[in-house]
């Protein structure tokens, strides 16, 4: 398979699962995602442009999805911003405080982010991959100014959850 | 994660692309590859052949149509049990057809079997018995030189097409071709890399089986003209691919043409040979001495010109664009 697949393929699942909230759900979007790229591979130069195309694609399946589906919560997944349910983690395991306050972390910015619409989440995301505004504003199918909204609004929703979780107070 | 208290807005930037990053180091890539190419393998064995595009000769009898269907689909399955790569046939005439466009020069020794009406109408564009291909990305140059004249037309590195009628030279750029020799161009339709592009939309692809090339690995991939399709000349295909190099060992298409009439079409045979120089792709290397070759500078001159070795009057300039707009075009 193409070297570049392999190289984009962790971002992309990553990028996929944090837009739709569950892992099994967003690797079956990025696989058809590059089987549909590659089934078009002659119209595109992937080498160069696949991780991007990649993105772009994965964006409007997403988005697709949540303006098609309204998302059931089970009470098992209650609580768990990445869908575990109340399986009780193996504390054991992990024991230096570090690295719990960084899954702490991790947690909280998992939750922060499905606070998100999932077009702040996809332009906050993408920001912070380093796609030019241009570049996001052409997957979203919107203008570049929507863009910088999007990403301002996103950021300033983001430090204000993060400051209320860890200090209580919402940043100004 | 380093988070610092409280946080900026400033700072998401930076702890999003570390939560990004951090469950991007989760994924299993291997096994993903693995469940990418069993879909893109998948998909092409789903795509069967319509029955009625099966050979003739096998579609006969209902019981030969079944054991048709059955012996593809075990050669289908033993395929990919067997031959984890390529994945699939499209994945596989994708493969070839970026190999055609970014490698080196390739040579096809092309036969046809064409309506006598055709090769009457184009004298000029024509492949005659038997012509040779030569193709490099964009570019292509088909000579013929087994006919009563030597037969030389092709498309340069700028994408303008030419050919030579005796002493005189015609170039058009993209755009400016007139309709008929587009179309005609198309119905020819000699370069493969084009031709793999129209499978790769237009057809259904399914790898029947594999076979050998005097040692080498070769896969069959059978090709079938999608029913919504149109524009499209040839109804079916069979293209020869190296799994290992994605070389296009041999292309065959067909086009049927009615029950009482052979099908016709080409076929394209790959030949050893070394590169071309890159200036042979341009109509000025294939002018007779003395010749003089009209292009787009001296486009009036150049229309006159064609219009009467046609033998037709030029259609109106309004209607000459509009049908070059309408007439479906292989250059792209």
């Amino acid at each position: 398979m193409d070297g570049w697949i392999a190289l984009a393929l962790p971002g992309a699942v990553a990028y996929a699962n944090s837009l739709v909230g569950d892992r099994t759900h967003a690797e079956d979007i990025v696989q058809e995602c590059v089987c549909r790229l590659l089934f078009h591979a002659a119209r595109y130069d992937l080498e160069r442009d696949g991780r991007k195309l990649l993105f772009r694609s994965i964006t409007n399946a997403c988005i697709n999805l949540h303006t098609r589906e309204r998302k059931t919560v089970s009470l098992d997944d209650k609580g768990r911003a990445d869908g575990a349910g109340w399986e009780v983690a193996d504390r054991a395991a992990v024991p230096p405080p570090a690295a719990a306050m960084a899954e702490e972390l991790r947690l909280a910015i998992a939750e922060g982010l499905t606070t998100l619409g999932v077009r702040y989440r996809a332009a906050l995301e993408l920001t912070s991959l380093g796609y030019e505004t241009g570049e996001i504003a052409e997957m979203l199918g919107v203008t570049a100014e929507n863009v910088r909204v999007l990403v301002f609004r996103a950021r300033k929703s983001m430090a204000a959850f993060l400051n209320a979780r860890f200090t209580g107070e919402a940043s100004s | 994660m380093n988070l610092t208290l409280p946080v900026d807005e400033q700072d998401v930037d930076a702890l999003v692309r570390e939560y990004l990053e951090a469950s991007a180091a989760t994924v299993d890539v291997e096994r993903l590859e693995r469940e990418i190419t069993a879909r893109l393998g998948e998909a092409s064995v789903m795509r069967p052949a319509p029955a009625s595009r099966l050979p003739k000769l096998l579609a006969r009898t209902g019981a030969w149509a079944t054991a048709a269907v059955v012996l593809v689909a075990v050669s289908a399955a033993l395929y990919f049990t067997l031959q984890p790569e390529p994945a699939g046939a499209y994945a596989l005439v994708s493969a070839a057809q970026q190999s055609l466009e970014k490698g080196p020069d390739r040579c096809y020794r092309v036969e046809g079997r064409l309506p006598e009406g055709w090769l009457k109408a184009n004298p000029w564009l024509r492949v005659g018995e038997a012509a040779t291909v030569w193709t490099r990305g964009d570019r292509f140059l088909v000579s013929s030189d087994n006919g009563p004249v030597d037969v030389h037309w092709g498309q340069d590195e700028s994408r303008n097409f030419w050919f030579i009628a005796g002493d005189t030279g015609f170039s058009f750029r993209p755009g400016e071709t007139p309709p008929i020799l587009l179309r005609t161009r198309m119905y020819l339709a000699l370069n493969p890399r084009q031709l793999l592009n129209r499978f790769l939309k237009d057809f259904d692809l399914t790898i029947i089986k594999d076979r050998e090339h005097q040692g080498q690995p070769v896969v069959r991939v059978w090709a079938t003209r999608k029913p919504e399709s149109k524009d499209i000349v040839f109804d079916t295909a069979w293209i020869e691919i190296d799994p290992r190099t994605k070389l296009v060992r041999r292309l065959e298409v067909e086009r049927n043409v009615g029950q009482r009439t052979p099908p016709f079409g080409l076929i394209f045979t790959f030949v050893e040979q070394a590169s071309l120089p890159a200036s042979d792709y341009q109509a000025q290397a294939h002018l007779p001495p003395g010749g003089v070759l009209l292009g787009p500078d001296q486009a009036a001159e150049r229309d006159d010109r064609f219009w009467e070795l046609v033998g037709r009057r030029r259609p109106a300039a309004a209607k000459s664009q509009e049908a070059a707009d309408k007439a479906p075009v292989d250059s792209q």
